[in-house]
C-alpha cells in the first residue's frame, strides 16, 4: 500500500511540476540555511580542534600594550613610550611560575631583502625565498606543533646571548638550497640578505637545525612550491643586534606554554594580575595575556550564536513551508475530490485515504528537504572555500535530522488536509464537479 | 435462490436548511436474488441513483431496514461498510470515475488492493480481468488517452476485480453513443451469463432495460411497477414477477403470472397498459414515452 502511495505521490507531483516546486521552496530554503550555516559551523570547529593541535592548547600569549588616552606632546620620545618587559621583570615571572611555565618564546622579525642563496653562490637559479625571526630555544618548545624540528638542535643558551651566526632553517628551504638532504644542509653556509635602512646586507649563517614547514595559510595554491617564502630562525640576540627598528630592541610580547595540567585560563587570569603588579604605579602600560583556548571558546560561542539566529531563520522558512505545502494538500484534495469518493467507493478506509496524502505531504517535504540538503551543502562549501578559507565539513547529524524534520513537517502539516479527506463522505464525493 | 440483498420500508430524506426536509425515497420495498440480473427504469430525479447508493452503502437511509445475506448493514461503522463495499460490491458509474494519472492496469488494482491482496497477485488478476472486457491491448493506457466505451471497459474490470456478490452500474452507457453502450451491456450479459453475478442496472434506455430479466421502474422515489424482461427465460421466470411496490401485498408467489401482477399494478396506478403479443411482454408506460426517448438521444453524443 505504502510503495503505491508513494508512486501515486511521485506522479502527482510530476503532473504538477512547478506547483509543486513552489511548495517545496520555503522548505528547500529552511533546510539549506540550516544546512549551510551548520557546514560553514563544523568546518569551523574542525579549523579550530586543527589550529589547537598545531598551536597547543597550553600556549599563553602575553602582551604589553600602551594604555589607552597617554597623552602625547612634541617632548615626548616615542622610543621611551615602547612597552618592555624588563629582564628582571621576566625573571620573577619564571621563578613566581616555576611549576607552570614550561618553556617562554620570544621574537623579533627582521625584514629581509631578498632571497637566501648558499655561501658566495653565484648561480641565480639555486634560491630560497625567506623571511627572518629572532627567537629564543624556547621559541621551539612553545611552537612544537607549527615548527617541529626535524633535523639537528635548537639554539644553545651560549648561542641565544652571544649574538651568533647560526639559524634554523625549513626543511622546504633546504629542497631549494640542498636537494633535500638535510645532512648536507647542518653545519652548511648560507648568506641571506637582511634589509637595514637604505639596502639590504648579506649575512652568512651556520645552518644548525631543520624545521618542517606546514602550509598553514595555504600559499601552495597562490605560487609554485619553489617560490614560497619560508622563516629562518636566527637567535634572538642576533637579530636585535642586527634590527634597525627600535621595538625590536624590546620585549613587549611573549609565548608561553604551560606544563599539562595546568588551567590555561586560570593560569592567564592569574598571571595577568601579577605582571601588572609588577608594573610601577604611574606606569602607561598595561598587559593582556591571552590564550587559545579563551579565542577558541570565544569562537566557538560565536559560532553557535549565529548558528542559532539562522536555525531560527530556518525554521521560520520551515514553518511557512510547511504552511505551503498543507495549502497545496487541501488544493489537491479539493481537485481530487472525486478520486477520494471513488476510493471509497471501492473500499478505502479512512486510515487509507489519510494514509496516502500524509504520504503525499511527507514525499513532497521530505523531497524538498532532500534538494535543501543538497542546496545548503552547496552554499556551505562556497563560503568555506572563498569566505573562510577553510576545508568544509558536512555535519552528519544535521543532514540526519534534516530528513527527519522534513518528514515530520510532511506528517505534521499534511495531516489536517489529510485527515478532512479521509472523513469526506463519499457520495458528496463523488457527486463533486 | 437465495435473497442477496433485502430492503424493508426504506425512506431517505435529505434536509435542506433547518426546517426543510425532502423525503426522496418513500417507503422502499425490494428484494434481489442472487444471480439476478435486474434494472431500475424511472425518470430523472425519481431517485434511481438515492436507491442505488443506499444499496452500494454509500449512503445510508433515513428509515427501513436493509439486509445483505442476511446481515444488517444498519449497525456498520464506515470504515465497516468500506470493507463491505469493497468484497461484496462492483461499482460502475456514469462517468467511470477511472483515477487519473494511472494506468488501466493500476486502475483495476485499486480494489484489490485496499483487499491487501499481494502486488503480484494483484497484477495477473488485473490483466485477465482486462483480457476479460477487451482490453488486453491498452493496459498500460491512463484514462485520458481511452475512449468513453474503453473506459467504462475498464471500469467494469475494476468493478468485478474483488468478485464482489453484486456489481452496481448507474447508467453505464449514459454518457455512451447506443452502438458502443450496447457493446457495454454485452458485457453484462456475459457476466450475468457465464459467471452468474447479480447485476442492478439503471438506465435511460428502455431497449437495454428490455434485455434484462427483470424491470422495476421508479416514479417519485417509489416503486410503481415491475415486469419481466427478456433477459427472463420461460415460465420458471414466473416467480420473478414478484412485486415490492409498497402499497402492493408481497405475499403472490409462483401461482399468480407476472402478467397478471403487472396489469394488477398498471391499473391500481391508473397507468397505461400495452401489450406487445410478438414478444409476450408487457411494457408499462408511467410516463410519455416521447420524453423519455428524447433524454436518451441526448445522452447519446
Ligand atoms: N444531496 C442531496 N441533497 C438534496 N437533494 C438531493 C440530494 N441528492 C439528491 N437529491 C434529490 O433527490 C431526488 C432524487 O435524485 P436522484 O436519486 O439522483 O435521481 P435520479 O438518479 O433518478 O435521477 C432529486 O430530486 C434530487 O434533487
Ligand atoms: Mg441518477
Amino acid at each position: 500500500m505504502l510503495i503505491e502511495d508513494v508512486r501515486l505521490a511521485f506522479m502527482n507531483m510530476a503532473a504538477n511540476k512547478l506547483r509543486t516546486f513552489l511548495t517545496m521552496l520555503g522548505i528547500i530554503i529552511g533546510i539549506a540555511a540550516v544546512i549551510a550555516i551548520m557546514t560553514v559551523g563544523s568546518a569551523q570547529t574542525a579549523e579550530n580542534e586543527r589550529q589547537n593541535s598545531m598551536y597547543g592548547v597550553n600556549t599563553v600569549s602575553v602582551n604589553m600594550w600602551l594604555k589607552d588616552g597617554v597623552e602625547i606632546t612634541e617632548d615626548t620620545n616615542t622610543a621611551d613610550l615602547i612597552p618592555e618587559f624588563k629582564e628582571s621583570m621576566l625573571d620573577k615571572m619564571v621563578q613566581n611560575y616555576a611549576d607552570e611555565i614550561e618553556a617562554i618564546a620570544v621574537q623579533t622579525y627582521l625584514p629581509t631583502g631578498g632571497p637566501a642563496r648558499p655561501e658566495n653562490s653565484t648561480n641565480d637559479r639555486i634560491y630560497a625565498n625567506c623571511d627572518v625571526t629572532g627567537v629564543n630555544p624556547g621559541y621551539f618548545t612553545v611552537n612544537k606543533g607549527m615548527v617541529p624540528m626535524k633535523a639537528g638542535r635548537v639554539f644553545s643558551r651560549k648561542e641565544t646571548v652571544e649574538d651568533s651566526y647560526v639559524c634554523i632553517v625549513s626543511d622546504l628551504l633546504v629542497k631549494n638550497l640542498f636537494d633535500g638532504d638535510a645532512d648536507k644542509a647542518l653545519g652548511s653556509r648560507i648568506d641571506i640578505p637582511i634589509a637595514s635602512d637604505e639596502d639590504s646586507l648579506d649575512y652568512t649563517y651556520t645552518i644548525i637545525g631543520v624545521y618542517g614547514f606546514s602550509d598553514m595559510a595555504g600559499y601552495a595554491g597562490v605560487s609554485s612550491e619553489k617560490d614560497i617564502s619560508t622563516t629562518v630562525y636566527i637567535p634572538f640576540k642576533n637579530a636585535q643586534a642586527l634590527s634597525t627598528d627600535p621595538s625590536a630592541k624590546k620585549i613587549s610580547n611573549f609565548d608561553l606554554t604551560v606544563i599539562p595540567g595546568v588551567d590555561v585560563i586560570q593560569f592567564s587570569d592569574d598571571l595577568n594580575s601579577y605582571l601588572t603588579s609588577l608594573l610601577p604605579a604611574d606606569t602607561n602600560d598595561q598587559i593582556y595575556v591571552y590564550n587559545n583556548q579563551e579565542w577558541i571558546e570565544q569562537s566557538n560561542e560565536n559560532m553557535r550564536k549565529q548558528t542559532l539566529t539562522i536555525t531560527m531563520i530556518g525554521a521560520i522558512a520551515l514553518v511557512v513551508g510547511g504552511i505551503g505545502v498543507m495549502n497545496i494538500m487541501t488544493v489537491t484534495i479539493t481537485e481530487r475530490t472525486r478520486e477520494i469518493g471513488t476510493r471509497k467507493a471501492l473500499g478505502a478506509k479512512r486510515r487509507e485515504i489519510r494514509l496516502q496524502f500524509i504520504t503525499e505531504a511527507v514525499i513532497m517535504s521530505l523531497l524538498g528537504g532532500v534538494i535543501g540538503i543538497a542546496a545548503g551543502i552547496g552554499a556551505g562549501i562556497i563560503v568555506c572555500h572563498f569566505v573562510q578559507h577553510i576545508p568544509p565539513v558536512v555535519s552528519i547529524p544535521s543532514v540526519a535530522a534534516s530528513f527527519l524534520v522534513s518528514v515530520g513537517i510532511g506528517i505534521f502539516f499534511g495531516f489536517y488536509p489529510a485527515d478532512k479527506a479521509a472523513k469526506m463522505d463519499p457520495i458528496e464525493a463523488l457527486r463533486y464537479e | 435462490m437465495e435473497n442477496l440483498i433485502c430492503l424493508r420500508n426504506i425512506v431517505k430524506k435529505y434536509y435542506i436548511g433547518s426546517e426543510n426536509e425532502l423525503e426522496v425515497l418513500h417507503g422502499i420495498n425490494l428484494d434481489i436474488r442472487e444471480g439476478e440480473f435486474t434494472s431500475i427504469v424511472g425518470e430523472s430525479g425519481s431517485g434511481k441513483s438515492t436507491l442505488m447508493n443506499i444499496i452500494g452503502l454509500l449512503d445510508r437511509p433515513t428509515e427501513g431496514t436493509y439486509e445483505m445475506k442476511g446481515i444488517d448493514v444498519d449497525g456498520l461503522s464506515d470504515d465497516e461498510l468500506s470493507d463491505v463495499r469493497n468484497r461484496q460490491i462492483g461499482f460502475v458509474f456514469q462517468t467511470y470515475n477511472l483515477i487519473p494519472r494511472m494506468s488501466a492496469l493500476a486502475n483495476v488494482e485499486v480494489p484489490m488492493l485496499y483487499a491487501r491482496i499481494p502486488r503480484k497477485e494483484r497484477e495477473e488478476k488485473a490483466q485477465h480481468l482486462l483480457e476479460m472486457v477487451g482490453m488486453q491491448d491498452r493496459m498500460m493506457h491512463r484514462p485520458d488517452e481511452l475512449s468513453g466505451g474503453q473506459k467504462q471497459r475498464v471500469a467494469i474490470a475494476r468493478a468485478i476485480a474483488n468478485n464482489p456478490s453484486l456489481l452496481l452500474a448507474d447508467e453505464p452507457t449514459g454518457a455512451l453513443d447506443s452502438k458502443t453502450g450496447q457493446r457495454i451491456m454485452d458485457i453484462f450479459h456475459r457476466l450475468h451469463e457465464e459467471q452468474h453475478k447479480t447485476i442492478l442496472l439503471i438506465t435511460h434506455s428502455q431497449p437495454l432495460a428490455e434485455e434484462t430479466e427483470r424491470i422495476l421502474t421508479l416514479k417519485d422515489g417509489q416503486i410503481v411497477g415491475e415486469r419481466v424482461g427478456s433477459g427472463s427465460a420461460g415460465s420458471a421466470d414466473a416467480e420473478k414477477a414478484k412485486i415490492s411496490a409498497k402499497d402492493v401485498p408481497a405475499t403472490e408467489k409462483g401461482d399468480s403470472s407476472h402478467k397478471e401482477a403487472a396489469s394488477f399494478h398498471a391499473e391500481h396506478l391508473g397507468a397505461d397498459k400495452t401489450e406487445d403479443a410478438e414478444d409476450g411482454i408487457i411494457f408499462l408506460e408511467l410516463d410519455d414515452k416521447g420524453k423519455m426517448r428524447e433524454e436518451e438521444a441526448g445522452h447519446a453524443d
